[in-house]
């Protein structure tokens, strides 16, 4: 009888004449058609190996679920030596637990872990193509980073015209300063900018616009061995622990002394009297008050909207300006952030990559900082079900003039199919591009974007910039326990665009956080703001890139400086990079 | 004889078609109905891995034709959805959801109760669409069979409201929560009704959320909701109202749901026991629940020192104190650094009044875990009770350091400082203290006594006269009396003293003496 039934299934099957196309099941448990045709327009490229960007993330992870092994680590995009290109800084973290060796690790690194530090010595051929190549120049530029490795951000802090770098850990920060000649200083304890918390995403800010740029760093929560206990999914599965598992730490806000040094203003700024575990920090002018402010995006906790009471003090005003919670007053597993103007409004709106059981949000700003859950009416709440979003970035991946969305997945929670595959790290997930449709909403074109969303990784820090200075955003990616990679954009160039970078009189480094407004011959402005924050634990590209799709005439450009003054830019022309100094335009 | 999963699939079709062609078989095998397989249990404690295999012996032996078919379609039916449920709670879904299916096409006279609970898990899996098919399936079974329990056909129009908002779908949405408001008046359902309004008509939304607030006036997610629709309208005294009722609130609304219930009590292995107990002692404050279920998960793992710790907590916030003892014992006869039962068996002793058994376990407790504020913060509160601020400085010191903007201890440091006869220290951490919270009462009591009763050099009478002025009551004849002295002026300060109800300084007054620092809690 048994043998019957096993022999009928077959009979069954032989005798089908009907032609089944083979069906694979993806890891995510989605189902592919292998023969189904698919529109291949490589609309990023992986070259990681191409220009020498070898980096493979090492997170110390030995079997005992230690928090610190699931957050990944960021990547930094800044010019250090000041030649218009933009190198490469790699973030690493180290071995976890007590009496542990690296043989311990499940997976063994191939060297002593340490953070990487690449020269980008971009070339252009006689043909006018960008040959793109970096050089590892760790050795040479002295930074010796062996601590837990988490976030980095980037500033000249003492005005010398070379561009210095902070890192955080989980122990230990650390702030590089840039001698100019290639090498770098640990100046943390001289500059009285030391940290034993668990630092996470930072930025540099010039909090009283004293022209000198203070230290903002996030906090994440408080975990030690000693006190680490396992942890269940509600099925009871062992786990990671969550965010809860700790008590949150407060940040911490550093004052620029103007001597190389800073002043801890953590308490009496108030940014200290309330405490969540903070993971990505953003600075803009939320409330068009030309006072910049802080957003930090939360874990499991409400995010926090640090308005500048134009004092040296803040409060946060995230609840009643909403954007501090769901649209049902739950705080949600905030990891990345971004803010631009995606609507064409001229106002910088929100989103924030959440956990897998969580949609993402995006916040649009109402006008003058106030905000409304508009996730499902942009079309990006369903499809990021299932996703756990770390970087992420508004960029014009086309160069069309609107702002797109690119999300950088990687659960923290164990991916169950991938498990019964017998994956060690079972936690990858597809990352995810999505079109803006003139700014009215969003589509998904995750199956579009070539190589960025073909692996499935853990990914986790993501910086966006323009490597090879061909007019469109490129995207580097961190993943946890896997290598960095670099997507460079095929079709943005293709488009006519223009590249800024604004700066002042007083100083060669790029200026942020300005204002800049493009009207565009169908009277719509683009408005854009350089910044390098965002994003998760990473660092971005300082200048601003405007996509003009087809058009090729020459813009005027608004801008608005950080003192309140306006000045107009005429005749730019198109398709270049251009550098825009405050007094060289027309006043307005 | 082993089978790959993928012959099993075969196999399982195969039996499944040839039942369905076979002339002896008892009823027709519905088209749709899908063989199950078991999911990977290796995640789960044994005791959870043995139950679901058991459970899913039969159906399995069925689908393979081991044993024979219920003599009833309605019994596979139910052995389908008892092996859904028990799926279902330990968060196999995919299969849940298979096993549901098969249920409901295998009785559909009664399959209202397994609709609901696929749409429940499709609501899980944010598939909206499908739990919307479902639920409205429920719903026509429902009617269809005049079924008499109001709570489900109301959480079925209430989860429909939610689901077709959350698609933006609000006309179907506001029909759904309407329908729910006929068969009963609920806060929630409200709430509803308000967030569909809130986009476009504020002042809409502020008339049903108020509703739900007559209902429930605690209700956290109402409050929210009032804040962002009185913002919208530029009413900010109302807002900031409701966002500070919002922060205070304890509680969220939700809808009661037995099948939802039943299915979650089905979680009884000792790591899901644990994991539930977790979520009554810690989310919900629900003590006797959480010392039910750590009671029962014990019985499965005795040596497990969380479940004896929090256990241990539950009975404590009961009053249990003994056994509450006992506990913290327990966990660390396993665990002996288990800094939470040291610091559990210190407050314990505190409540006994055994100081040195408090100080000496909350020390230990500092020592394991010298970065838990809870703890050191505990361990401060005893050295004070113990009279001894001067030890509780370094503590208090390290928290501040760690919490630069904890106001509890910045205003406890203030005090141990004035004590110990620091004024100089204490004058500094004012300068924060006065900053950060510029309204604190304590603080500025505080920082009368810092600026007027220190030695000559460190007094700053203008200074401590002002702060004095911020106070009021009982503080401000005892903060008056500190500034009076301060400037030598005895006679004067027991005046001041005596319009006191209990005056405290007149003995070193009368002796031209500067008194001691009083605690502002004390006054």
């Amino acid at each position: 009888m048994r043998s019957f039934f096993y022999l009928i299934p077959w009979l069954l099957v032989l005798g089908c004449n009907e032609k089944q196309a083979p069906i694979v099941i993806s890891p995510e448990g989605a189902k592919i058609t292998e023969n189904t045709v698919t529109e291949v327009l490589h609309v990023f490229s992986d070259v990681t190996a191409d220009v020498g960007l070898d980096f493979t993330h090492y997170n110390g992870m030995t079997g005992e679920l230690y928090l610190p092994e699931l957050m990944g680590s960021g990547t930094v995009l800044f010019d250090f030596d000041n030649d218009g290109d933009l190198d490469v800084y790699l973030i690493q973290s180290a071995l976890l637990g007590q009496e542990t060796s690296l043989e311990d690790s499940i997976f063994p690194p191939k060297a002593l872990p340490k953070d990487q530090l690449f020269r980008n010595d971009l070339t252009i051929s006689e043909s006018g193509e960008a040959i793109l190549t970096f050089v590892n120049v760790t050795l040479e530029s002295g930074i010796d980073a062996q601590g837990y490795g988490m976030g980095g951000a980037v500033t000249d802090f003492n005005k010398d015209g070379w561009i210095d770098l902070y890192v955080t850990n989980w122990g230990e920060n650390q702030l590089w300063k840039n001698n100019g000649d290639g090498t770098f200083s640990d100046v943390t304890a001289m500059a009285g900018v030391e940290s034993q918390q668990w630092g996470t995403s930072v930025a540099f800010v010039d909090i009283n616009q004293d022209g000198w740029d203070d230290l903002f760093v996030s906090n994440y929560i408080t975990f030690e061995y000693d006190t680490h206990r396992p942890c269940y999914s509600p099925s009871g599965a062992i786990s990671y622990c969550g965010p809860k598992s700790g008590a949150p730490e407060p940040d911490r806000l550093f004052l620029n002394q103007k001597d190389g040094s800073f002043k801890d203003i953590s308490a009496i700024s108030g940014i200290a009297q309330k405490q969540e575990a903070g993971l990505g920090v953003l600075i803009r002018d939320f409330n068009s008050d030309l006072w910049p402010d802080i957003y930090v995006a939360n874990d499991a906790g409400h995010n926090h909207l640090w308005i500048n009471q134009q004092d040296e003090t803040f409060v946060d005003e995230a609840l009643i300006r909403g954007c501090a919670c769901n649209i049902n007053g739950l705080a949600e597993g905030s990891m990345g952030i971004d803010a631009a103007d995606i609507d064409g409004d001229g106002d910088e709106d929100l989103v924030i990559g959440h956990w897998a059981q969580e949609t993402n949000t995006v916040y649009l700003n109402l006008g003058n900082g106030y905000f409304e859950d508009a996730t499902d009416q942009f079309h990006l709440g369903v499809p990021s079900i299932g996703y756990t979003a770390f970087g992420t970035a508004w960029f014009d991946y086309d160069n069309d003039g609107w702002l797109d969305l690119f999300m950088a997945n990687g659960a923290t929670n164990f991916v169950e199919a991938r498990q019964r595959l017998g994956d060690r790290y079972p936690l990858q997930e597809r990352n995810q591009l999505f079109r803006n449709l003139g700014g009215k909403s969003y589509e998904d074109v995750t199956h579009a974007a070539g190589a960025l969303c073909e692996p499935i990784e853990v990914t986790r820090g993501a910086s966006f910039g323009d490597l090879d200075n061909d007019g469109d955003t490129d995207i580097l990616i961190s993943n946890n326990s896997g290598p960095a990679r670099l997507y460079s954009n095929q079709i943005g160039s293709r488009q006519h665009w223009l590249g800024i970078t604004l700066q002042t009189a007083e100083q060669s480094t790029p200026t942020l956080q300005c204002r800049i407004d493009v009207t565009l011959p169908d009277s719509r402005t683009l408005t854009r703001t350089p910044r390098t924050d965002g994003s998760y634990l990473s660092t971005n590209d300082p200048r601003v890139l405007f996509g003009f799709g087809n058009s090729s005439d020459n813009v005027a450009l608004r801008i608005y400086w950080l003192d309140g003054s306006v000045e107009l830019f005429n005749e730019i022309q198109v398709d270049q990079y251009v550098t825009l100094v405050k007094g060289e335009g027309t006043a307005e | 004889m082993k089978f790959t999963i993928f012959t099993l699939m075969f196999t399982l079709i195969g039996a499944f078609g040839l039942i369905a062609g076979c002339n002896n078989r008892p009823y027709e095998i519905p088209t749709g109905v899908q063989p199950i397989t078991l999911p990977d249990l290796s995640k789960l404690d044994t005791v959870a891995q043995s139950k679901i295999k058991s459970a899913c012996t039969s159906i399995l032996q069925i689908q393979t034709g081991e044993r024979e078919l219920p003599l009833q379609p309605d019994d596979l039916a139910t052995q389908y959805a008892t092996v859904g449920q028990l799926l279902h709670a330990y968060s196999f879904l995919d299969e849940a959801a298979s096993c549901y299916k098969n249920a409901i096409l295998l009785d559909p006279d009664n399959n209202l109760p397994w609709n609901y609970l696929l749409a429940q898990i499709y609501l899980d899996t944010h598939d909206t669409s499908a739990a919307i098919k479902y639920l409205r399936e429920a719903e026509r079974v429902y009617i269809t069979l005049n079924k008499t329990t109001p709570e489900l056909l109301h959480a079925i129009y209430y989860y429909l409201g939610d689901a077709y908002l959350s698609l933006n779908q609000p006309e179907e949405a506001q029909n759904a929560f309407e329908k729910a408001l006929l068969i009963k008046n609920n806060a929630i359902v409200h709430w509803g009704l308000g967030k569909i309004a809130l986009a476009t008509e504020p002042e809409t939304a502020i008339k049903h959320l108020q509703d739900a607030l007559k209902l429930n006036p605690n209700a956290r997610n109402t409050h929210y909701s009032l804040m962002m629709a009185y913002s919208k309208i530029g009413n900010n005294r109302q807002a900031q109202l409701h966002k500070s009722a919002f922060e205070q609130g304890s509680t969220e609304l939700s809808i009661p749901d037995n099948l939802m219930q039943a299915v979650g009590d089905l979680r009884d292995s000792p790591a899901a026991l644990r994991a539930r107990g977790d979520a009554s002692l810690f989310l919900y404050g629900d003590y006797p629940t959480a010392i039910k279920l750590y009671t029962n998960a014990l019985k499965h793992s005795p040596n497990d020192p969380s479940l004896h710790l929090n256990l241990g907590l539950a009975k404590l916030r009961m009053g249990l104190v003994q056994a509450a003892s006992a506990h913290f014992n327990d966990t660390l006869a396993i665990d002996p650094a288990h800094s939470r039962a040291i610091t559990g068996l210190g407050l314990i002793a505190l409540s006994q009044d055994d100081m040195p058994g408090a100080l000496s376990h909350l020390q230990r407790a500092v020592e394991i875990e010298p970065n838990s504020r809870e703890i050191r913060q505990t361990y401060v509160n005893t050295l004070l009770q113990n009279n001894d601020p001067a030890a509780a400085i370094e503590h208090l010191q390290h928290i501040v350091d760690l919490f630069p903007a904890d106001q509890t201890a910045i205003t406890l440091l203030i005090y141990c400082q004035l004590t110990d006869g620091r004024f100089e220290d204490a004058q500094q951490q004012l300068e924060t203290g006065l900053k950060l919270f510029p309204e604190d009462q304590a603080v500025a009591y505080y920082g009368v006594y810092a600026f007027a009763a220190g030695k000559e050099a460190q007094r700053n009478i203008s200074k401590a006269s002002k702060l004095s002025s911020k106070l009021g009551g009982e503080s401000r004849l005892v903060a008056d009396g500190y500034v009076l002295a301060g400037q030598g002026k005895f006679t004067e300060a027991v005046a001041s003293e005596e319009r006191l109800k209990i005056p405290f300084n007149l003995d070193p007054y009368s002796k031209s003496r500067l008194p001691q620092i009083i605690r502002y809690d004390a006054l």
